[in-house]
């Protein structure tokens, strides 16, 4: 098979992204040096630079990061079926152990000491959660502006009924007007 | 037939309006899973307990379970790739067209809406998941005497103390799993 065929290179990136897919745990952030070890250093598809902008891009986009991840650089080296390929390569692992272990949680949620390591797994989840809202919070800058809309939404989502994509939409209407509004007055 | 397009267009939702990782999934999959009656708070906390503790993407596993409990493996499969789809459909977009994507003036005021608001959102997710796991009763509250019936003090306890040795040992994530499981079999033995 050519080594340049577009084949080839689909089913490489499917292989890499399925390794990143089984060997993270914890989530996106924690995908970032392990994609940065094996699609900068061990393969050399991407360099450094075009890895920290992919990074920036997938961060700022809806969806996953690793799945934005994927598809970004397996579109850059190979066009749409390497992004398809390393998407389903990144994806596949973790679809298949939870539906194994799915098939059981309910035999196994029942076992006494099991959900008593549950409940106790509920307040960690409390604290993880709370660890993602301060790494956030450190990427976003302290002002009048941002506090407004942590606050609102707070509020909005935890007192009231509607629905929090219609909460996300007004955020986004928010930060938009804003921005055009200062944009007209500095002009 | 018609639970696999609502699944998928539920998904698809939820993929399109996660920002910022995956932990962003989690007040909106809460919502809409729960209005639906899919899934209860207890059983999304499961989920993400395990999602945190098994490989792959975080949003990914979520989806998974509770793709596969209303609706079996093909279910699974539609809620998966419901969510997946957004991201992949619009970094292939980006990817061809707009390189200098980040930099653009909407893109821009759009996120800077919307980061605050998801950490928002996240904080309502735990004063959510707080209320409704360790408060179990919001009229017993009101009484000083009757205050630690209404708490679930083992809760709480097991949650300052999993707090504290989280940010001391910057634990990872599923080591800290394991140590609530512990701390939990501990204190509810009791």
């Amino acid at each position: 098979m050519n080594k340049d065929s577009i084949l080839y290179k689909s089913l490489d990136l499917f292989k890499v992204f399925f390794k990143i897919g089984i060997f993270t745990f914890g989530g996106g952030y924690a995908m970032i040096p392990f994609i940065q070890k094996e699609i900068v250093e061990n393969h050399g598809w991407i360099t450094d630079e075009e890895i920290l902008d992919i990074f920036a891009i997938a961060e700022a986009t809806p969806g996953v990061i690793a799945v934005n991840t994927a598809t970004f650089v397996g579109y850059k080296i190979s066009g749409f079926w390497g992004g398809f390929f390393a998407t389903f390569g990144v994806v596949l692992p973790s679809f298949t152990i939870i539906l194994l272990i799915s098939y059981f949680i309910k035999d196994f949620l029942s076992i006494k000491l099991i959900s008593y390591a549950f409940n106790g797994i509920r307040a960690g989840v409390i604290v993880l959660i709370i660890g993602a809202i301060k790494k956030l919070s450190k990427k976003n800058d302290v002002n009048v502006f941002n506090i407004i809309i942590v606050i609102l939404t707070f509020i909005l989502s935890a007192f009231t009924d509607i629905n929090t994509i219609f909460i996300l939409i007004g955020a986004i209407t928010v930060g938009l007007s804003y921005n055009i509004l200062k944009r007209k007055k500095e002009s | 037939m018609m639970l696999y397009i609502e699944l998928f267009f539920t998904f698809f939702k939820i993929g399109l309006f996660t920002i910022g990782g995956g932990y962003a999934m989690i007040p909106l999959l809460q919502s809409e899973v729960t209005s639906k009656g899919w899934a209860t708070i207890d059983e999304i906390v499961n989920f993400i307990a395990i999602s945190e503790s098994t490989p792959g993407p975080f949003a990914v596993n979520m989806s998974t379970f509770v793709g596969v409990k209303i609706a079996g493996v093909l279910g699974s499969i539609v809620t998966t790739i419901g969510v997946v789809l957004p991201s992949f459909i619009i970094i292939i977009i980006i990817a061809k067209y707009f390189y200098s994507f980040k930099e653009n003036f909407y893109v821009q005021s759009s996120l800077s809406g919307l980061r605050p608001a998801v950490i928002g959102l996240l904080c309502s997710s735990v004063f959510t998941i707080f209320v409704h796991n360790f408060i179990l009763s919001s009229e017993q509250l009101l009484h000083i005497s009757k205050f630690f019936e209404a708490v679930d003090i083992r809760g709480v306890i097991i949650l300052i103390i999993s707090y504290f040795i989280y940010n001391k040992f910057k634990l990872h994530p599923i080591k800290l799993v394991l140590v609530c499981s512990l701390l939990g079999i501990i204190a509810y033995s009791i």
